[in-house]
């Protein structure tokens, strides 16, 4: 089905979005350019709607209900952009470096599986639910380091909380997603 | 008809077509070959990103000189090699120059027209945002009209070879207008969450007269970019703000960095540390057009 492919097409740029993003976080000071950064974080947006676009025209009315979660979804993902804009000390990004590259990895392997399963059209509910759970454990990682550490050293540790809560909301409409593409009931 | 070569398209269309129509009166004359190099170059060398004619032109005849490099190397003629050569030069420049010079699309001008219809979206749907946010049960609203205009942003500003010395200014102004979509999609993820009656009952005096002065920001901003005298500055929102940050903090606890706190209370404060950054970015983009 057409449709398929405008999905698949989705989550490849969404993902390569959220590469884009978390790599901006999890770079060294001073590998970090952000020009380069907001150049190719241009081209991951316009591939990204593109992308939309497509489903938009190609989706039925009967899934509207999808189609709000594929705009909520990336509205999530633009959301985690904006911590950027809020923390001005790149350094502090310096104390989650390994916990925003693991969220990302994780999320990275969670779209995957989803283009893979729209490709095949074979719908592996028990590895969704681990790659979900997987994506939920390195939230929870973060989520200790909030407790930890960021509430300690963070100038205002309440901008980790609100991007906690865009992670936990992602995973949630992710999981909504999923279950809405393909039908499936929850277990 | 003056009007009418104010549109791109048509602007372009004339353009390639009196450029076809004088190459191909020169290739009678002058052209070395019968391959229709003349045309067919100038038309190949025209195809530029805006405020790039010169360096894009350049790669795109070094590209044609590689083919010609190639069919010379197949064909064993330096005779041949120098009618094409020659022919690729004159419709070179027949097509920058008439790139140049006819109907020139001023990057200026086109910037400011692909930047516009994008603020009066953001305005839009900033009120849209607020209206779902203060009438919980409101109709939802799609991001089509926002998708499409942020489709239509002039990318050609980053691309390599485009002058200098207004690169800077256009890619800052982009880089803040795609942070402010950003801020905004935020603010309609925030809002699509039901909250509780109350707390939106309690927030929405204070809420009310700072959406009312950034839709005169954007307003103002609109103006500046039509090319408008404005009738008053606009308020900085710096009073309108910090009375909603009061009024947020009576009704929430302070210490909001602790997870135990309603997820009610967190939905909103992002909302309104959301609004703060929606205020800066607007700043920076009224001091960068003044």
């Amino acid at each position: 089905m057409q449709i398929f492919k405008f999905y698949i097409n989705y989550f490849k740029t969404l993902d390569a979005l959220q590469k884009i993003i978390f790599d901006f976080y999890i770079q060294k000071n001073d590998s970090r350019d952000p020009a380069l950064h907001e150049q190719h974080l241009h081209k991951a947006r316009i591939a990204l709607l593109s992308a939309m676009k497509k489903i938009r025209l190609g989706m039925a009315q009967t899934e509207h209900k999808n189609l709000e979660k594929f705009e909520n979804l990336y509205e999530i993902v633009f959301s985690l952009n904006t911590l950027k804009l809020r923390i001005p000390d790149y350094t502090t990004f310096e104390v989650c470096e390994t916990e925003f590259k693991k969220i990302s990895d994780s999320l990275s392997e969670l779209l995957q599986h989803f283009r893979n399963c729209l490709k095949n059209k074979n719908v592996t509910l028990d590895s969704t639910a681990k790659m979900l759970g997987k994506l939920s454990n390195t939230i929870d990682r973060l989520e200790e380091l909030y407790r930890g550490t960021l509430q300690v050293i963070a100038k205002d540790p309440t901008l980790f909380l609100f991007f906690l809560q865009d992670l936990i909301a992602l995973r949630d409409t992710l999981e909504s997603l999923f279950l809405g593409l393909f039908n499936a009931s929850s277990p | 008809m003056h009007r009418l070569l104010k549109t791109d398209r048509v602007r372009e269309i004339l353009r390639l077509l009196i450029t076809l129509i004088f190459s191909l009166i020169v290739s009678e004359y002058v052209a070395a070959t019968n391959l229709f190099l003349i045309p067919l170059t100038a038309i190949y060398i025209m195809q530029t990103a805006i405020g790039n004619v010169f360096y894009q032109g350049m790669q795109r005849l070094l590209v044609v000189m590689v083919i010609i490099i190639a069919a010379f190397l197949a064909i064993h003629s330096m005779d041949f090699f120098y009618k094409m050569t020659h022919d690729v030069l004159i419709g070179a420049l027949i097509g920058m120059v008439s790139h140049l010079f006819l109907f020139p699309t001023k990057p200026d001008m086109e910037f400011r027209e692909k930047i516009l219809p994008v603020i009066k979206t953001f305005d839009t749907y900033f009120s849209k945002i607020i209206d779902q946010l203060l009438q919980q049960k409101s109709e939802p609203f799609d991001n089509t009209e926002l998708e499409n205009t942020l489709l239509m942003l002039p990318d050609w500003v980053y691309e390599r070879g485009f002058d200098s010395v207004l690169k800077k200014g256009y890619q800052f102004f982009l880089i803040k207008i795609e942070q402010i979509s950003d801020v905004l999609m935020s603010m309609h993820h925030l809002s699509r969450y039901q909250y509780d009656k109350e707390l939106i009952a309690k927030i929405r005096p204070a809420l009310l007269p700072f959406v009312e002065s950034t839709n005169q920001f954007f307003a103002s901003i609109i103006t500046v970019l039509e090319l408008k005298t404005l009738p008053e500055e606009p308020s900085d929102l710096d009073y309108e703000f910090t009375e909603l940050q009061k009024q947020f903090f009576s009704i929430v606890p302070s210490h909001l960095e602790l997870l135990e706190i309603r997820r009610d209370d967190v939905y909103l404060a992002a909302f309104i540390y959301n609004l703060r950054d929606l205020r800066k970015l607007l700043l920076k983009m009224g001091e960068a057009l003044r």
